[in-house]
């Protein structure tokens, strides 16, 4: 029996795990670890705290979403050894692998911004990246009778990098229904220039904000947070004064790649960035949040990248060449409110461009525009998630970034 | 009891034989659907190629802008308008088909030469005219131009009948028609008192062109529309020096290390380090790094260092 053992039962590992069980040649296993059983479905994060989402449509065992042919275990994971090619568990056991496949993801370290988890968290102060996080902002939203919210990035990379502009459109419209829009301030603050820093999406997007009434405040380095005064201030000295703070914070790899000695500063896994092999260990790979690649961590990226990776394994299982190459394509709706979204698609190379998706002149998506299709199209891929993209099937779309349907201008 | 037995087991039987049924027949959907996908990617993509050449051939672009001709046909002309059009559409192709006959274009060809010729011709005087009559070209020239007016006068009369929807006709192409085409054809629009000209249609569908960023040239070194430098390689410590200066930023040696930390990144990675990143990799805190560069260090450092600006994924 040969094995290959994927770190990570989320959505890179899960969808990588359910492909190659159906694609490996006899002798070879998958195993698949993870600490608990709780699958979920990250995208609905961030409508939760509106009410678009109820608690039980975003979760799911693990075991339910698996493969029955995948060796799945529960377990907590001590370390790799990539030297001895095996995995230490948590209670000691050591299971040896041929191929290791890193999908341990990301996750947000809110402790690193002084104050943010002191006094007011989760009352006052919140995140929206963990399933209490959001619940949590659920209640504050309901219970809001005004004043001035502020969405702020503690800094790059993220998960999810638009999510904290959708927070920011939805929480417009969110309050508008609600008909008290006029009591509530919308304060946007980013570590960049602003909202948009691409050449297209701010020609294309400009004032979105602005129109919206939502004030951007940028080149915000966040330095700390008072939670007694509500004060939010950044390291040239400015402060923004706060009734409800979306904080999203600091980000980092898993603990496990720490302990492996396998991350960067960050804990993020250096990877090639083409064929997604691991540069510090021999026969391991890394897809999803959990690698140092500049795409976006993102579950679209993710799904592309198992595209990638399902070839380049199986190749290196047949001591071949690797044939694929991950061209950094990313796509994802970003919801913009009012039953409307937009759709993004761009890669390493090509920043988002207008047009349509994916039928050239046809769509049905239109690329860097607001249309209720686009929308129509965020709630069925909650489906599309659940049964094709973790079930590792495959979706009629190239995992390769094409220009068809882009308009340059 | 032997016969419960049996019928129990007969019953059994028939289940078994259902299930069996279902479990085929939902291998067979499954079967089916494994079958398709890779049919509807290869159709997806044959149609994406397909499509986009259609695209990159202009024909969306062109569509759009046929609805908005079809419009303004909709909005100028009746249904009865059409229809007649429809009936007049034959003796509109036997005028063109008349009029491209070799003998008519040969004519015509030989009346606009003329035009070459005319600087040669001198002015013709009333002896002239009465002269030029007893050639035998002209007289023949004189027989067929005086035809053509017996049958555009006996043409007019016929129009004459019904001038009214003649008006008609000509103030709902004034309608339609722009500035130009109305002062050629002697019709004028008729616009209520106080009403603006409406602006022209913004084309909802432009047609593909590749826009390079502004780029700018200064001292042999290219610059992107946002001041940073277009090509990291053009880069010197002499220029960014000079670029330091230009944020107001006076380089010390503790500047210079976070400066060339931020090269080397970029050498390697291809993207400009964040705050956090030259925190990491160049061993100094945030505060630090705030006062070395204490405006917008991440796209100071950037921009000085001359890497592409730090940039968020729209």
């Amino acid at each position: 029996m040969k094995r290959i053992v994927i770190l990570g039962a989320g959505t890179a590992g899960t969808a990588m795990a359910n492909r190659l069980v159906r694609l490996l040649p006899d002798p070879w296993q998958v195993m698949l670890l993870d600490r608990d059983d709780v699958h979920v479905y990250q995208p609905g994060l961030l409508l939760l705290p509106f009410g678009m989402y109820r608690d039980d449509e975003l979760t799911r065992p693990r075991t339910r979403t698996v493969d029955p042919r995948i060796d799945l275990r529960l377990t907590g994971i001590d370390r790799v050894d990539s030297q001895a090619k095996r995995v230490v568990l948590a209670n000691g056991e050591s299971i040896e692998y041929e191929f290791l496949i890193l999908a341990t993801g990301s996750q947000i370290l809110p402790e690193s911004m002084p104050g943010l988890t002191g006094e007011g968290w989760r009352t006052t102060a919140h995140d929206f990246y963990t399933l209490d996080g959001a619940r949590a902002l659920r209640r504050a939203f309901e219970t809001f009778t005004g004043g001035r919210i502020v969405i702020n990035i503690a800094e790059l990379p993220i998960k999810c990098p638009v999510a904290p502009l959708e927070m920011a459109f939805l929480a417009d419209a969110h309050f508008t229904q609600r008909g008290m829009r006029d009591k509530v301030e919308l304060v946007y603050a980013t570590p960049l220039e602003g909202a948009f820093t691409k050449p297209v999406s701010s020609r294309v997007l400009g004032d979105m904000l602005g129109r919206r009434g939502i004030q951007v405040v940028g080149d915000f380095s966040a330095s700390g947070v008072d939670g007694r005064r509500r004060r939010l201030s950044s390291y040239d000295g400015r402060e923004i004064d706060y009734d409800l703070l979306i904080s999203i914070p600091t980000h980092g790899g898993a603990d496990v790649i720490a302990r492996s000695g396998l991350g960067d500063a960050g804990n993020w896994i250096p990877t090639d960035r083409h064929t997604l092999a691991v540069t510090r260990a021999v026969n391991s790979f890394a897809l999803g949040d959990a690698t140092d690649l500049p795409s976006s961590k993102a579950g679209a990226v993710a799904h592309f990248q198992a595209d990638v990776l399902t070839e380049n394994l199986l190749a290196a299982i047949d001591d071949r060449p690797f044939p694929a190459k991950f061209d950094g394509h990313a796509n994802c709706f970003i919801e913009t409110g009012h039953g409307k979204a937009m759709l993004i698609d761009f890669n390493y190379e090509t920043e988002p461009l207008p047009g349509k998706f994916p039928l050239p002149g046809i769509g049905p998506f239109s690329l860097l525009e607001e249309t209720a299709i686009n929308h129509w199209g965020k709630l069925a891929f909650k489906w599309i998630y659940w049964n094709v993209l973790l079930a590792g099937k495959q979706l009629p779309l190239d995992h390769r970034m094409l220009m068809a349907g882009k308009r340059a201008a | 009891m032997d016969k419960e037995y049996l019928t129990i087991t007969e019953r059994l039987d028939t289940v078994l034989e259902q299930l069996a049924y279902l479990t085929e027949r939902q291998r067979q959907q499954e079967e089916l659907i494994s079958e398709l996908t890779p049919i509807a990617k290869a159709a997806l993509g044959t149609a994406t190629e397909r499509l986009d050449a259609l695209d990159k051939q202009g024909y969306f672009a062109f569509g759009k802008e046929i609805v908005a001709v079809a419009k303004k046909v909709v909005d100028g002309f009746s249904p009865a308008d059409v229809h007649e059009l429809g009936d007049a559409v034959v003796q509109i192709l036997r005028a063109v088909r008349a009029m491209t006959q070799p003998a008519v274009l040969a004519a015509a060809t030989e009346a606009t030469s003329v035009m070459d010729d005319a600087a040669s011709l001198k002015p013709l005087g009333m002896f002239g005219m009465v002269r030029a009559t007893r050639d035998d070209d002209v007289q023949k020239g004189m027989a067929i131009m005086i035809e053509v007016l017996r049958r555009v006068g006996h043409g007019a009369n016929a129009i004459a009948v019904r001038p009214k929807q003649l008006e008609d006709k000509k103030a709902r192409l004034a309608a339609t028609l722009g500035a130009r085409k109305q002062k050629l054809l002697g019709i004028e629009r008729k616009r209520p008192a106080g009403t603006a000209a409406p602006l022209p249609a913004q084309a909802s569908c432009a047609v593909p062109s590749a826009p390079k960023p502004a780029v700018a040239v200064i001292d042999g070194i290219a610059y992107a529309a946002d001041g940073h430098l277009a090509d990291a390689s053009t880069w010197t410590r002499t220029l960014g020096a000079s670029l330091a200066q230009l944020q107001g930023v006076t380089l010390t040696d503790a500047h210079w290390a976070v400066l060339e930390v931020a090269r080397a990144d970029f050498a390697t990675t291809n993207v400009s380090p964040n705050i956090r990143r030259l925190t990491q990799i160049a061993g100094v805190t945030t505060k630090d790094i705030y006062a070395l560069f204490p405006k917008a260090p991440g796209r100071t450092i950037a921009k000085i260092a001359g890497l592409p600006k730090p940039a968020g994924c729209l």
